[in-house]
């Protein structure tokens, strides 16, 4: 994955009126690799985007590309592609008109147009869809366009903003695998703006999190879910049981009766992350919780577990009924620690 | 539908048929079969197709000059956010409802101001003087349609294309031009059916040497007493009319674009020096188009032999005695073009609304009631004024001595107005509304007062405001049949331009700009009452 730096953000910084919605932003996105902005509605994700298309003036900071300051380079002379949010496709335009249209801007021939054009509709899986109109696409067909569409022109980066915002849940697991293996066969770097932690963990090689202007931590999605740096980033990949703690000098602290002991973590107050995969059954030390909830999601169970008076989440295979005891431990290793 | 539903039904359709098509079916009679004159011997001159061939360059050309002089303000009033945005919006209608006769005059002044009236540039009496009048007259049509469709238009597209490389011209050149093109095409094609069928401007303007079409029909008509040669020409105008109308239907079907559904994009504030720039040029280009002949025309008003003053409006008041050429006193013309033309709008609304609910039934009488009532929009006052010369005035229908033929005229001009404000509305009523109303157990009338006329009382109120406005200045038409115990105000502004000496120009002046004040006021109701989201007029 280490290649050279394709994309550098330092310290930009946006400004709506009194509103900072980009503040001192740094991200560096390296050759092919694929990175997703991930964070809650109006955190300044699109508008990131936008700055670094050209399309949104930047107040302070440099977007270098390619070893090139952009400051100076206005959006279509950038060279990348930037896919907006649905219904983005040109309705005058068929889907190969569409396709087609970055390439007529650089002056390819009709021939050469066709064979990339087809190519580009093959790859995202829609041959033989040229001559259809716009108006008569799937909502999924009509992004799958849109991104052949930003591909066709072989920009080196390309930018999505919420490519599967508005699709049905099922269709938008495949069109994020999808859009994977199409950006991989063309070997370009991405950056993908979602508000979905499981499209974000789907696509991309890094996730770097928004919240209200910043970039709070940037990592792997194991590294996020390993160690999450805030319960805001833990929150919003899904983890919502924290516990307040207090770390002796030999690192050990309790969590519902339990002595646990992390000599790598600093001593002190702090807040321990539980996510659901840290409590398991059985195992060394184990004790007895009590069942208080559970919600089906199919394939598990998100069960809701008392450890003496503290309420932990696990995720079970086997329904339990309501105040049913379980035998269960904590796997120290699976827990992160913030400040409190 | 019970019988007495039934005969209202007929009510609307009877009105068209025997003011409309009775008199248009009278003109074709009389040009085709006529045994006055030889319709191949007036249709082999030399002169009427010259006549012929100037009244379609100089219906271009101001189609073309109004088109791209509205593209700006069209723009400015989609994309930017301003005070005073909703002014501009409502007063840039002004000039469209004006009165042709305000128009010529507004245009007398201003080349008067500016010193062209003669000498060796002089505009008076010439093309430039028409083809002006034409864009301003024009202008709102085209700013208006199109802001209304770009302001929905997703410019996001644009930022789109940029990102594939184009440029900003290529992507307005290739994205939202194609996108404008069938508002654009719509607009144009109306513009130049009222300049192709330009009447007022061209007589008042255009001089004795300057002829189209509209204006032969009436020297024929009514100086010469030529009715048959009248008939023949009028004829030929309105083969170019349909022609014209299915034409623009063609192309506008062909560049039609279905535009995925959003809401109205919000207009932005301009940022920085340029855009600020670019939205006062913008803005200074309609108020040089709109403001410049309206200026003109009440700065002219109000000058008196030594400086500024009251003495044109003074002497049109009855107390200094009648203006020598006037049948009726200047106050009187007034009076009798308010109640001629509130009985107009009221025969236009009611007549609208009763074949606007008759389509909204559908069936083979709503879609006739439906094309049957958009006719009139091409048709132009002087065929109207001729064809009620030719058909109502011997019997059975000898309406010819009666005023009011004034207002029935003035209302078949009217109502392409109140069916264009009321027909979308009424399409729009959600059909399960009135399901939902019938199945609590509501008579259809309970049906039709609960549901669509709440629904339509603001749109026929705008209709009917329109109809009014338009009334009050129509003279195509009026000029025909005007009686001269009932003087309408256009006609009297006729009729004091034809007069040398700067006394009657000046009253003509005071009295345009009398019209024009009652023409604004009516249309600022309109603005006020139009239904949320509206559009077009």
């Amino acid at each position: 994955m280490v290649g050279d730096r394709r994309l550098e953000i330092r310290g930009v910084s946006v400004r709506f009126d009194r509103l900072l919605a980009v503040d001192a932003v740094d991200l560096a996105i390296e050759e092919t690799e694929i990175v997703a902005l991930l964070g809650p509605s109006g955190c300044g994700k699109s508008t990131l985007l936008r700055a670094i298309a050209g399309l949104q003036p930047v107040d302070s900071g440099s977007i270098v590309y390619e070893g090139v300051d952009l400051a100076p380079v206005p959006p279509h002379q950038r060279g990348m592609g930037l896919m907006s949010q649905a219904h983005s496709l040109f309705p005058h335009r068929s889907v190969a008109e569409n396709v087609a249209f970055g390439l007529e801007l650089r002056g390819l021939s009709g021939e050469q147009r066709r064979l990339r054009v087809e190519a580009m509709l093959a790859s995202v899986g829609l041959a033989g869809y040229d001559a259809r109109r716009i108006d008569g696409l799937s909502g999924g067909e009509a992004q799958r366009v849109a991104l052949a569409r930003t591909l066709a022109p072989g920009p080196t980066l390309v930018m999505l903003d919420e490519p599967m915002g508005s699709l049905d849940r099922e269709l938008r697991e495949r069109l994020a695998v999808d859009i994977r293996r199409t950006l991989r066969a063309e070997g370009v770097s991405a950056l993908v703006v979602t508000h979905d932690q499981d499209e974000a963990f789907t696509i991309a090689d890094r996730v770097a999190v928004m919240r209200a202007g910043r970039v709070v931590q940037v990592g792997t999605p194991i590294e996020l879910r390993r160690a999450p740096r805030s319960t805001f980033v833990a929150g919003f990949l899904g983890i919502d049981t924290f516990v307040d703690v207090v770390v002796s000098a030999e690192g050990e602290f309790d969590i519902g009766g339990l002595v646990l002991r992390r000599p790598d973590w600093p001593a002190g107050p702090a807040i321990a992350v539980v996510p659901p995969e840290a409590i398991v059954i059985g195992g060394a030390g184990a004790v007895t919780a009590e069942v208080s909830q559970q919600r089906f999601r199919g394939d598990h169970f998100v069960t809701d577990v008392l450890l003496e008076g503290t309420r932990l989440v696990m995720n079970l295979v086997e329904p339990r009924r309501e105040g049913n005891a379980v035998v269960v431990s904590i796997d120290v290793d699976r827990l992160a620690r913030v400040d409190g | 539908m019970n019988r007495i539903a039934r005969m209202l039904a007929l009510l609307p359709i009877s009105f068209l048929a025997v003011f409309f098509l009775y008199p248009l079916a009278t003109i074709l009679s009389r040009g085709l079969l006529g045994d006055g004159a030889d319709p191949m011997a007036t249709l082999g001159s030399a002169s009427l197709w010259r006549v012929a061939w100037f009244t379609l360059w100089q219906a271009a050309l101001s189609t073309v000059l109004t088109t791209a002089l509205a593209m700006p303000g069209a723009w400015v009033l989609a994309h930017r956010r301003f005070r005073g945005r909703a002014l501009v919006r409502a007063g840039a209608v002004v000039p469209f409802v004006l009165p042709t006769v305000v128009v010529a005059t507004a245009f007398s002044a201003l080349f008067a101001s500016l010193g062209v009236d003669d000498g060796p540039i002089s505009l008076a009496q010439s093309t430039a003087a028409i083809v002006m009048a034409h864009v301003f007259f024009n202008y709102a049509v085209v700013l208006r349609t199109v802001s209304t469709v770009w302001e929905r238009l997703d410019i996001g597209l644009e930022d789109e294309a940029r990102m594939l490389g184009a440029t900003p011209w290529q992507a307005f050149r290739m994205i939202t031009l194609p996108r404008l093109a069938p508002a654009v095409l719509g607009s144009a094609s109306i513009v130049f059916l009222f300049s192709f069928t330009s009447f007022g401007v061209v007589l008042l303007l255009g001089g004795p040497r300057k002829a189209t079409l509209d204006t032969e029909i009436w020297r024929y008509a009514t100086q010469r007493g030529e009715l048959d040669v009248a008939a023949v020409i009028s004829v030929l105008q309105l083969v170019a009319v349909i022609g014209t109308l299915v034409l623009s239907t063609v192309f506008q079907h062909r560049y039609s674009v279905r535009e995925p559904t959003r809401g109205v994009s919000r207009a932005r504030r301009a940022v920085g020096t340029r855009q600020h720039v670019a939205q006062w040029l913008c803005l200074t280009s309609i108020a040089v188009v709109l403001g410049g002949p309206l200026v003109a025309l009440v700065e002219r008003s109000f000058r008196t032999s030594g400086g500024y003053g009251l003495a044109s409006y003074r002497s049109l008041s009855a107390g200094e005695g009648r203006i020598s050429v006037l049948p009726q006193s200047a106050s009187e013309a007034v009076t009798n073009s308010l109640w001629i033309a509130a009985l107009a709008a009221l025969i236009a609304t009611a007549a609208g609304l009763g074949a606007a609910v008759v389509s909204q039934r559908g069936g083979p009488l709503g879609s006739l009631t439906e094309a049957a009532y958009l006719l009139p929009l091409g048709t132009s006052g002087v065929l109207l004024g001729l064809g009620f010369l030719l058909a109502l005035d011997d019997p059975p229908l000898d309406l010819r001595t009666s005023w009011i033929l004034i207002p029935l005229a003035q209302a078949l001009v009217g109502l392409p107005f109140v069916l264009r404000a009321v027909l979308p509305v009424i399409a729009s009523i959600d059909e399960r509304l009135r399901e939902a109303a019938a199945m609590l157990g509501a008579t259809p009338t309970r049906v039709w007062r609960a549901v669509d006329l709440p629904a339509i009382w603001r749109a026929t109120l705008m209709g009917a405001g329109f109809a009014f406005a338009v009334s009050l200045g129509e003279f195509g038409a009026t000029v025909f049949i005007s009686r001269p115990e009932r003087l309408t105000v256009p006609v009297a502004i006729f009729r004091l331009l034809g007069r040398p000496g700067t006394a009657a120009q000046g009253q003509a002046m005071a009295l345009s700009v009398i019209l024009m004040a009652l023409t604004t006021v009516s249309i600022l109701v309109v603005e006020r009452v139009r239904p949320r989201g509206s559009d077009g007029w």
